[in-house]
């Protein structure tokens, strides 16, 4: 049952972090999923990366260094920088 | 009464920057400055500071050195809080036609005048726009506009601040930081003390104003620049030389 619970609570905050970056990179939640690179995939440049760092900081009330930036790649190495510093 | 702002100075310790980094304590800010080896300089400055009843910070630091800058930035932070005014003022001249200039001439030039801009902003910028605030100045040279016989490296980096600024100010804006640029002309300083007097003449003659400026002419147009009175300004050269390019 926790692990159920737990699931559901990654898997919410992934999709509303995916909701972000696609609002932000003006592609769909699905292309952010399948992203294996926003740089390369979804034509996110480098300002909107910086700009989805501040929106994710803004969301969950956390601070996230400058140099994570660069480790905010994909879906999954983002929810990792934000479960890092939201002490998920 | 202060604005509970800081800023940061690089070259306040004597003329152009001194006068900023003063005018920034008059206008409320608590201030840290850099220099590179005039402590006895550095340490008026200071003075003048405290006597405006502000906080200083003042170390010397090689401005071209990023480790070393980030490093000031942060001890800035830590002591005076998050800066919102970043004023790049450190330069240096080495005037030599370039048929004559060595690499050793042309490298300090660019490195104090135009690593230097890269390295104060590049420490501050992250900060500015996790703020969502903040406002930059690089100061350059009307050299940099026209050029001037036997400052190729000068006028190189000070006209490389304009593109550097103007990229910043198209970068940082959606963030509601600001970069502007202020162009002082011929200002009564250490760097023109030298000017044989037909030179100092001759400059005087292309001047509508008819005379040379003070440090405080250009450390009005910066405390303006930085000020919220100036908050649709960006990405703008603003000269301050009595009307020599005009």
């Amino acid at each position: 049952m926790l692990q159920e619970i737990e699931h559901d609570t990654v898997s919410g905050r992934l999709a509303e972090i995916a909701e972000i970056a696609a609002d932000l990179f003006s592609v769909t939640v699905g292309e952010v999923e399948a992203a294996r690179s926003f740089v390369d995939d979804v034509e996110a440049d480098s300002l909107l990366v910086i700009e989805l760092l501040s929106h994710l900081e803004k969301r969950y009330g956390i601070t996230i260094p400058e140099g994570e930036l660069f480790r905010l790649v994909d879906l999954r190495s983002t929810y990792d920088v934000v479960a890092e510093h939201a002490g998920w | 009464m202060g604005n509970d702002r800081c800023a940061i100075v690089t070259g306040g310790s004597r003329g152009i920057g001194r006068a900023i980094a003063v005018q920034l304590a008059v206008d409320g800010y608590d201030v840290g400055f850099c220099f590179r080896s005039d402590d006895v300089a550095a340490k008026e400055t200071a003075e003048l500071i405290e006597a405006q009843g502000r906080r200083v910070h003042h170390e010397a630091v090689d401005v071209a050195d990023l480790d070393a800058v980030r490093r000031f930035v942060g001890t800035v932070e830590d002591r005076l809080g998050p800066p919102h005014a970043v004023v790049a003022c450190a330069g240096i001249t080495r005037d030599r036609p370039l048929a004559m200039m060595d690499g050793a001439e042309w490298d300090a030039v660019l490195r104090t005048n135009l690593d230097g801009v890269f390295t104060v902003c590049r420490s501050a910028v992250f900060g500015m726009i996790r703020r969502r605030a903040g406002a930059v100045v690089t100061v350059s040279s009307v050299t940099g506009i026209s050029g001037r016989a036997g400052q190729t490296n000068y006028a190189a980096s000070k006209a490389g601040m304009h593109g550097f600024t103007r990229s910043l100010a198209k970068e940082v804006g959606r963030y509601g930081v600001r970069a502007n640029v202020v162009a002082p002309g011929f200002i009564e300083s250490d760097m023109v003390a030298g000017l044989r007097d037909t030179a100092r003449a001759d400059a005087e003659r292309s001047i509508a104003l008819g005379g040379f400026g003070r440090p405080q002419d250009v450390a009005d147009a910066v405390s303006f620049l930085v000020s919220d009175r100036a908050a649709y300004i960006t990405g703008a050269v603003l000269r301050v030389d009595g009307g020599i390019t005009s």
